[in-house]
């Protein structure tokens, strides 16, 4: 029972309302229109298997990549406060708030052919990066980081010092504290980290295009394939969108203690 | 083999001017909130540095500034007990209590067999594969203060050790503690009969 004290005046419950309609009416316009009867057929279908297969290596590499050049730096910023952290800190989330399709321009002018860095990586290692699946992996890694980095810094700021001051007391070096202490304690923050890295890759959809292309079995991921599809096969793009959303929310239930239980 | 520390730390604006010497056996030290009791167990155990002047353990000096000497809280032979008891969430009761005996290169099994009395002296002997977050804050503190004993330091520090551990059940932890084998207990209290137990007795002021 909601007393009448406690029941928030119109004026909030209003826009709080629509603010949740937002978000669910679009759900289920997706559910309304989805083809339940020809569901698996359609996402069995070999354009979508093979996009499935592109999106599952695209963004589980770039999950691991994340948690291995994010966990280091979680650590240096969760123990350093200082100017240098600062910076670092706001252009590792620069991400974030970039829209993607400035990300992957700048990417291409980073690691294009004829790129900053990329130029040199042609000429010296033959490598080229746009069109490419590991040029998708560089995409999605590129916009998944900042999900680990935040995620983790939070944990290891919270749980880090004191843990590693009774690791220190009791005779643990250094690398050994982060190995034994910080980083297990901390267990499930990683999880979270690397399955917002990942749900965050797997969503990836401007930076890709840009950087890397719209190429089948190379750089086509799921997001790509539902947009290609609205033009052609608007029914399938339903069903892979639904997909989609089925991976958001198994991964938001996968976390909900992390969210929902406080 | 006494303690010397003669020098000062600055926190904030706040700056303790310590002079003191921490001889073997149990030294209780007591006084009021921001005295510094706490800061003094952090220098000793090599968490916090002197800003000026110098620690020594006999004629080893263990922090000196100016000389650019600092021994690191992993190569002190010193352990320590915390105000809030900090066990490793991840690591159960007996790991907790292993957890110093591995760092001295004990394998898994030995540590964990090592320990086992440990956890009995302290009455945790039926808590052996709880994780800390199961534990009251009595047998958290318990099963820190059988860590810190596992260590087999020449010195153990006690920031009030009592604290986290309910009335009745203090009874025997401090008999436990007055009769520790470790050669020095530097033991931060509020409880003036805890300090009257103790060999020595150092009352600080506010600085």
């Amino acid at each position: 029972m909601i007393t009448p004290s406690r029941r928030p005046p119109l004026a909030i419950l209003v826009p709080a309302g629509l603010g949740v309609a937002l978000v669910v009416v679009p759900i289920m316009g997706l559910l309304q229109r989805a083809p339940w009867s020809s569901l698996v057929e359609r996402l069995a279908s070999d354009t979508v298997v093979e996009a499935i297969r592109v999106s599952l290596v695209v963004s589980i590499v770039a999950a691991v990549l994340s948690l291995l050049l994010g966990l280091p730096l979680a650590w240096i910023l969760a123990r350093h406060d200082g100017r240098m952290a600062g910076i670092v800190r706001a252009a590792v989330l620069v991400p974030m708030v970039l829209p993607p399709v400035v990300g992957g321009t700048a990417l291409l002018f980073a690691l294009g052919r004829r790129g900053l860095i990329g130029q040199w990586l042609d000429a010296w290692f033959g490598i080229t990066l746009p069109f490419s699946t590991a040029g998708a992996i560089v995409a999605a890694t590129f916009v998944a980081l900042p999900f680990f980095v935040t995620t983790v810094e939070a944990a290891l700021r919270q749980a880090g010092t004191e843990l590693e001051e009774a690791a220190a007391v009791a005779g643990a070096e250094p690398v050994t504290r982060l190995l034994t202490v910080t980083i297990p304690a901390s267990r499930d923050a990683l999880l979270a980290g690397v399955a917002l890295a990942w749900a965050r890759a797997l969503g990836e959809f401007g930076a890709t295009i840009t950087f890397a292309g719209n190429l089948a079995g190379r750089t086509r991921t799921l997001p790509l394939e539902i947009f290609l599809a609205l033009e052609s096969d608007p029914a399938s793009a339903v069903a892979v969108s639904v997909l989609l959303l089925g991976v958001s929310l198994a991964v938001l239930l996968a976390l909900r203690g992390r969210w929902f239980s406080r | 083999m006494t303690l010397r520390i003669d020098g000062t730390l600055c926190r904030g604006n706040l700056t303790l001017e310590l002079e003191l010497e921490l001889p073997l056996g149990i030294t209780a030290i007591t006084g009021p909130n921001g005295a510094g009791k706490s800061s003094i167990l952090r220098l000793v155990a090599g968490l916090e540095a002197l800003d000026e002047g110098r620690l020594t353990l006999d004629d080893v000096v263990l922090d000196d500034r100016a000389a650019g000497i600092f021994l690191p809280a992993e190569r002190r032979d010193i352990s320590m007990t915390f105000q809030q008891p900090r066990l490793f969430p991840h690591l159960t009761v007996l790991q907790n209590i292993a957890y110093p005996l591995r760092r001295k290169g004990h394998t898994a099994a030995e540590a964990a067999r090592l320990a086992q009395p440990f956890a009995e002296r302290v009455g945790a002997g039926h808590l052996l594969d709880l994780r800390p977050h199961r534990l009251s804050g009595g047998q958290a503190q318990r099963t820190a203060i059988a860590a810190a004993m596992a260590a087999r330091a020449s010195t153990i520090l006690l920031d009030e050790p009592l604290g986290a551990i309910d009335e009745t059940g203090t009874t025997d932890i401090r008999r436990l503690l007055l009769d520790l084998d470790t050669p020095r207990v530097i033991w931060v209290t509020h409880d003036p009969a805890d300090a009257e137990s103790a060999d020595h007795h150092i009352t600080l002021g506010l600085p």
